[in-house]
């Protein structure tokens, strides 16, 4: 028998990891711009709602707001400063990984974020009288998170907005001279993609109870990378697909491989999907995309 | 002072050695070879293990490192990024910046399994020599550290500007339509670039270990960093920029040690000039515009 606290423990892993997956979906997906440094846009969401619970003891409902306003307004500066320049590519690539690395180096070096020892105790969220404090309480949290994360993207990527994304991805040079602002309009996929760190950011502070440096390291921006790329870019489906990968596949592999074959796996899993599925699992032209397609059709 | 200047010459002729093959490949296939990390522990196992069958000689060893991390780095470039290349998708490089990380984590975690985490050391340690110049001490091993990458890349700029290959590899950096138009056949340039590209990070694989006595999984983390903020700041497929930047980094990052009393990553240096760069040149030193 398999502990309810375990199921859900991983659920609300998964969840937090999938609105990060939409996020960098924005980015990525619908705008086509490569941002490797992800989780330094949620460590900005997570220690403002660290610092706002423990030092002003502020309630949820405030704090979640603020953090997704600070991420996005640093989004913004970050995305303007990279847009002004206009990076784009492999220069895009590496600008964002030093712009994780700086915001982990700010959060080791700089007195107010507790360097190394990190923040917390951060206390248990609580809407309307009721304490979210069990893996259960959390993980019903993030999937009606996810919902909500979900349905943005799906009404993005059918908006007039949404369409001036892809079509900035497939052709800058093309939208821009059909009259579409691609500067703004990537700072704009900046500041929208970040929305959900900030939600996933608040989230994650609460659940684990503490934030260090560590955990928004450029090794899990690649996570939340790779989770997107599996998935599928620019699909609704995809990010939650792609979010699926790391949290089972680990989980699955647990106690049937030794503990040192785990990451080995994984990565070849990557390389194969990638190989046979450039597009990711329910990518745009795949093939389980084309199956599922095919079968619809056949009104099963 | 002159001290901290070999010192840095010494390390930036070692992050200029592994950045030119990353840069050399960008150039042609633009790729952000992440996964050319992978070529710095094919060179550093080699040249450690190998060591008993030739009779503890360090130069064959290095010599056969390069040429299998060059075979390597062929096989994954040809077998995964030309094979993605070839999709129409307009997504497809972040596709393989994905598969070239993958690559490298595989890569470390395969020696990982096996030849264990602990950190392996040369028999006969060479980076604690010293010699007298001038009445400066200095470390035999960064010597021969600067030497060697500076002649490999004298070397490089002899193929690129010299022989016809390295022509060709300049002709598809610079328009690969015209290019094959007049008669350079890609895949061959593809294949020569990559196995030169991956000699150069078998090398300074090689060279790396010895100077920080060190063999282990992890030694390619740092430089893989250290090299993408190189390629930019030098400006991306650039070869003169990719230098200029290598040697600046590499002093900037052993004066930033030396004097600041702070104890912070490695890393950090080069990625704070990254960004500065970033901001007042986007396209690099020497990048086109």
């Amino acid at each position: 028998m398999i502990p309810v606290n375990y199921i859900t423990s991983i659920l609300t892993f998964f969840s937090i990891f999938c609105i990060f997956a939409f996020g960098q979906n924005i980015m990525l997906g619908y705008a086509g711009l490569p941002m490797l440094g992800y989780m330094g846009l949620v460590a900005v969401g997570a220690y403002t709602t660290a610092i706002l619970s423990t030092a002003y003891n502020l309630p949820f409902i405030v704090t979640l707001p603020l953090s997704c306003l600070m991420t996005m307004l640093i989004a913004f500066a970050v995305g303007w400063l990279f847009m002004r320049g206009k990076l784009a590519g492999a220069y895009l690539v590496v600008g964002s990984i030093g712009f994780n690395f700086i915001v982990v180096a700010i959060l080791l070096f700089a007195p107010w974020f507790g360097r190394m020892f990190g923040i917390g105790p951060i206390p248990a969220p609580e809407i309307l009288g009721y304490r979210f404090s069990s893996s259960v309480d959390f993980s019903i949290l993030g999937l009606f998170f996810v919902a909500i994360v979900a349905y943005i993207d799906r009404q993005l990527s059918r908006s007039a907005l949404g369409l001036g994304l892809k079509a900035l991805r497939e052709d800058g040079i093309a939208a821009e001279s059909s009259g579409v602002n691609t500067v703004r309009l990537k700072v704009l996929a900046f500041i929208l993609g970040s929305f959900q760190a900030g939600i996933g950011g608040c989230l994650y502070a609460y659940y684990i109870k503490s934030v260090f440096p560590t955990y928004f390291e450029f090794v899990h921006s690649v996570e939340v990378f790779t989770m997107v790329i599996l998935g599928g870019m620019g699909t609704t489906l995809g990010p939650i697909v792609g979010a699926l990968v790391p949290t089972l596949v680990p989980e699955a592999l647990r106690g049937n491989v030794p503990m040192e074959a785990r990451f080995l796996i994984y990565s070849i899993i990557i390389i194969i999907v990638v190989l046979f599925e450039p597009t990711g699992i329910l990518g745009v032209n795949s093939r389980v995309r084309r199956l599922l397609s095919r079968l619809a059709r056949l009104k099963l | 002072m002159i001290q901290q200047l070999v010192n840095g010459l010494a390390l930036g002729g070692l992050y200029v050695t592994f950045a030119i093959g990353m840069a050399l490949i960008y150039s042609v296939l633009r790729v952000l070879h992440i996964a050319h990390g992978a070529m710095i522990l094919v060179g550093a196992y080699c040249s450690l293990l190998l060591l008993p069958f030739f009779g503890d000689n360090l130069v064959i060893t290095i010599i056969i490192g390069m040429l299998v991390a060059g075979f390597v780095g062929t096989l994954v470039g040809m077998g995964v990024y030309v094979r993605l290349l070839k999709s129409k998708s307009s997504t497809k490089y972040d596709t393989i910046l994905l598969a070239s990380v993958a690559i490298l984590i595989a890569s470390q975690e395969a020696l990982m399994i096996l030849f264990g985490v602990r950190h392996k050391q040369y028999p006969t340690p060479i980076n604690s020599l010293t010699i007298n110049i001038f009445g400066i001490s200095l470390f035999v091993i960064q010597i021969a550290c600067a030497l060697v990458s500076f002649v490999s890349m004298f070397v490089l700029w002899v193929f690129l500007t010299k022989t016809d290959e390295g022509r060709a590899l300049r002709a598809l950096d610079q328009d690969p339509q015209l290019a094959s138009l007049s008669g350079v056949n890609p895949l061959k340039t593809y294949i020569i670039t990559l196995f030169t590209g991956s000699m150069l990070g078998g090398l300074s694989g090689g060279l790396l270990s010895l100077y920080y006595n060190d063999v282990h999984p992890e030694i390619a983390f740092v430089p893989v960093n250290i090299a993408l903020a190189v390629i930019i700041v030098g400006g991306l497929g650039s070869i003169p920029g990719t230098i200029i930047a290598g040697l600046i980094l590499g002093i900037l990052e052993t004066t930033a040690l030396a004097y600041i009393p702070l104890t912070f990553p490695r890393t950090l240096v080069s990625f704070i000039v990254l960004i500065v760069i970033l901001l007042l040149r986007p396209r690099g030193i020497m990048g086109r515009p």
